[in-house]
């Protein structure tokens, strides 16, 4: 019985695991382990020993105790002292007289100032490798260590072995997102740029035709593709930009009906032509907000030119766009469409660089710049949508910064 | 009129469309159609019963690979030959490009032709698939 771990020890095991659990960041949680083991063992001093992937030297990787700073700075070779046989040997030691044991690294002692009289020390190790070992020396109560203290170290020695796996998995994880997302962020701006040169090749070669053959129409339509091409570019860049940015909103105290109007009514000659009808309803107690102007105008157009994209050419097509408060705090915008709806796989993807479902016409950028700068402004945007029946944008804003947000 | 060869243009961009016909008009003469999106251009490949097909990937809808995979079902459609234009920028091959969009392609198109279009090599490569 005597063997057995006590409450106090069970009770640390809890509190390290829950350690390892809320925190990812690796140093901060095997400093918390390292202080968790020197108080509940009753020590003078511990360290976290690590092999060095490159060297396989020994490094003290977190140390406690009087001389912890100077221990910090000391590396040792592979198999030497008391943590060096540990390691090799990956069998645990309790080394009661330091004095009486060979295998013991007096330099140590002698760098740091600090007396070594017991040690107890257990190897830590991951499914497949050693990562180092977890060594205590001297109780305070002058005590020998014995087979009590050896399971709880070694309990100890597991966690932390399970914490180191699960930062190198994190970090992993994260570098192979990242990459992901740079590999699709290039992807899709490489399509964008492709469709632009194409639109180029081909407005040039219009143009060339044109010249050899001395039709003017067909020099003028294709410096028009060319021209519009220019001006899809510059939209990229900008939109680009805008997506990438650390990008400071300048707010204004604003008339959102003025914007909402002015983009419906920019809006009203492309509807035309595609047999879309755009209604507006503004909630005439709604005057001044506090916005950035030029971002929420971006995105009211983004949203309603999208709208009309999704309903062109159907029957009685409309986007109806409407503003309200909801309450002394927000207001909100609405853009409605009767148009195609998005299935819930689009949905889940709609905010997401790069996509789109417009062909060659979209850049995937509009919405990805709209989210980001509703984000800014404290504010939410939501979508309702049902496949054949329609879509609904809802733009929620502030309509005074809180805070928080200034 | 009925002796020229026949080529569909299935193609979302105006744009585009505008560049294929210029190129294809610098070659010879030719009855041409176009689509503006996947399933006319399926409808008008069954109608008009073209002898070459130039389809884009990249069409909001039908994409360029489902309209390929359709023709091919089609016994009357199926041994058109297929000229296929993409701005997706992998460098994996059509095939990879496909499965990306979730599509396994049977047969392959006759031709692959990559944004920006050089427009000798398109030129080269419909006059090669109409034999001519």
């Amino acid at each position: 019985m005597a063997d057995l771990i006590d409450t106090t020890q069970l009770k640390a095991l809890f509190k390290v695991s829950h350690a390892i659990n809320s925190h990812l960041e690796l140093d901060k949680v095997l400093k918390s382990i390292m202080d968790v083991t020197t108080n509940v063992m009753k020590v003078e001093a511990s360290s976290l020993v690590l092999i060095d992937e490159e060297t396989g030297d020994l490094l003290f990787h977190i140390t406690e105790g009087e001389k912890a700073k100077i221990i910090k700075q000391i590396r040792m070779k592979p198999g030497q002292g008391v943590v060096g046989v540990v390691i090799q040997t990956k069998k645990p030691a309790i080394v009661n007289d330091v004095s009486k044991d060979p295998r013991f690294f007096k330099l140590a002692d002698k760098k740091s100032g600090f007396q070594t009289k017991s040690i107890l020390c257990v190897p830590m190790s991951s499914t497949n490798r050693t990562l180092g070992a977890i060594e205590v020396l001297n109780k305070l109560d002058n005590t020998d260590f014995n087979n009590q203290d050896l399971m709880f170290l070694e309990a100890i020695a597991d966690q932390s072995a399970i914490a180191i796996e699960n930062a190198v998995l994190h970090r992993e994880i994260v570098k192979s997102e990242r990459m992901a997302a740079i590999g699709q962020t290039v992807a899709g701006l490489a399509h964008c740029i492709k469709n632009v040169l194409n639109g180029i090749q081909g407005g040039s070669f219009i143009v060339d035709l044109g010249l050899k053959k001395e039709d003017s129409s067909k020099i003028q339509k294709g410096w028009d593709i060319v021209k519009k091409n220019n001006i899809f570019m510059q939209d990229l860049v900008l939109d680009m930009l805008s997506y990438s940015k650390e990008r400071k909103p300048e707010y204004l105290l604003t008339n959102i009906n003025v914007i909402v109007e002015s983009v419906c009514n920019l809006m009203e000659q492309k509807a035309k032509e595609k047999g879309v009808s755009i209604t507006w309803k503004p909630n005439q107690e709604l005057t001044e907000v506090e916005i950035d102007p030029k971002g929420i105008k971006r995105c009211v157009l983004n949203l309603v030119s999208n709208a009309v994209d999704a309903c062109e050419n159907l029957e009685d097509a409309q986007v109806k766009v409407t503003s309200e408060i909801i309450s002394n705090k927000y207001f909100k915008i609405d853009i409605s469409d009767n148009g195609i709806g998005m299935p819930p796989e689009v949905q889940k993807k709609l905010f997401q660089v790069f996509f789109s479902t417009k062909g060659s016409k979209g850049t995937g950028l509009g919405l990805a710049v709209t989210h980001k700068i509703i984000k800014e402004h404290n504010g939410n945007i939501k979508v309702k949508s049902k496949l054949g029946k329609g879509t609904t944008f809802t733009l929620v804003l502030p309509i005074k910064r809180t805070k928080t947000s200034k | 009129m009925s002796d020229l060869k026949k080529i569909l243009l299935v193609d979302d961009e105006p744009d585009s469309i505008e560049f294929c016909e210029a190129m294809i008009s610098a070659i010879g003469e030719f009855n041409i159609q176009s689509a503006n999106n996947g399933i006319a251009g399926l409808q008008q490949a069954l109608s008009f019963q073209p002898d070459l097909i130039v389809l884009d990937i990249q069409m909001p809808g039908m994409n360029g690979f489902q309209v390929f995979k359709e023709l091919k079902k089609e016994a009357i459609t199926s041994n058109i030959p297929v000229i296929m234009l993409t701005g997706i920028a992998t460098t994996t091959g059509l095939r990879y490009d496909a499965k990306d969009m979730g599509i396994t392609l049977g047969a392959e198109p006759d031709a692959y032709i990559d944004k920006p279009v050089e427009p000798e090599t398109f030129q080269k490569t419909v006059s090669k698939l109409l034999g001519i």
